[in-house]
């Protein structure tokens, strides 16, 4: 067993799930608004966070643990595809484009849907302003299922629970990567 | 001064141009949902001022216990600035009269129709509702004063 997801790292993922879904539930409702908007606010809150907490963190949460590369990305998913993929204890490099891009998406659609609510004060476009934060917001719903997919998949090919992980802290490490070593 | 009177003249023209636009698009779906209401209906006599106005101000009381009306929120002039009952947020005024925008993209419409006729009367909105709603905001061209 290996400690890698830190308490704040846990805590924030499962507090985002939980105000994205009530954001997401209340959303078309005029009635559920308020709701809506704080959910949204607490979302906007804990990304902002994760980001402080990646820029001064150390090890599997730090930035410098997951650097953003897309070819390394790419080169990583070939690999998966032709299973000989590197195993990575932390975020893989598919894995961690997906966390940068939710982390960017996500502040895109707090901040859209912050001045969609308030329309009347920094940019008076309404329709503008309500169709970023849609397509930001359904832009996000797709990360989510492809960061879900990743997740489910790893988990089935190295036999390992990710989201129990995400629980625990703790991850099933194998020994890192014996065909690499030959 | 003969320049700044033409361009003031042509910035008022293009003012009431684009007033007269938006109030020829509300009529333009007045006709539309009058035409569906005559379909579906063919006793349908046309969309009224008085039906519009009682539709806006009806009191409606849904399963959730709150009981609302158009008014509730953009109050019983729709040519003033409304507040939201919920958040407290400023309305932008209903009348197409007062507020170019309102009403001047007809599928826009139509999709807010539905969506907020679902969620504050609890069903879809008749195609002779719609009529006379629209009928009786353009009347509306005066917003009161300000208390």
């Amino acid at each position: 067993m290996k400690y890698v997801w830190d308490p704040f790292v846990r805590i924030f993922h499962w507090s985002l799930v939980i105000a994205f879904a009530v954001a997401f539930y209340t959303h078309a409702s005029e009635w559920d608004r308020l709701i809506h908007v704080r959910a949204g606010y607490v979302a906007g809150f804990l990304l902002a966070s994760r980001v402080v907490w990646g820029l001064v963190s150390t090890g599997y949460a730090s930035f410098d643990s997951f650097p953003l590369n897309p070819i390394h990305a790419a080169k990583h998913l070939y690999r998966v595809m032709h299973g000989r993929a590197k195993h990575y204890i932390g975020h893989n490099p598919a894995g961690g484009l997906v966390i940068y891009a939710m982390l960017t998406i996500g502040l895109i659609a707090v901040g859209s849907g912050w001045l969609v609510y308030n329309d009347d004060w920094l940019i008076d476009e309404p329709e503008l302003l309500q169709a970023a934060h849609h397509y930001a917001t359904w832009g996000w719903l797709i990360l989510v299922g492809i960061h879900v997919s990743g997740v489910l998949f790893e988990s089935l090919v190295h036999k390992d629970n990710l989201i129990r992980a995400m629980f625990t802290g703790c991850k099933r490490v194998c020994k890192i990567d014996e065909r690499q070593a030959k | 001064m003969k320049q700044t009177s033409i361009l003031l003249a042509a910035l008022l023209s293009f003012a009431a141009f684009s007033a007269q636009a938006s109030v020829s698009n509300a009529e333009t779906m007045i006709m539309i949902y009058s035409k569906q209401a005559k379909q579906a209906n063919p006793d349908y006599t046309g969309p009224t001022v008085a039906d519009g106005k009682a539709f806006f101000n009806r009191k409606i009381k849904l399963g959730k216990g709150k009981e609302t009306a158009c008014a509730s929120c953009h109050t019983a002039n729709p040519a003033n600035s409304g507040k939201h009952i919920v958040t407290g947020k400023a309305i932008k005024p209903l009348s197409p009269a007062v507020n170019p925008k309102r009403f001047a993209d007809f599928e826009k419409v139509e999709a807010k129709f539905t969506q907020h006729c679902n969620d504050i009367i609890g069903s879809d909105c008749t195609a002779a509702e719609k009529a006379s709603y629209i009928t009786y905001l353009l009347t509306e061209q005066t917003p009161s004063i300000k208390k």
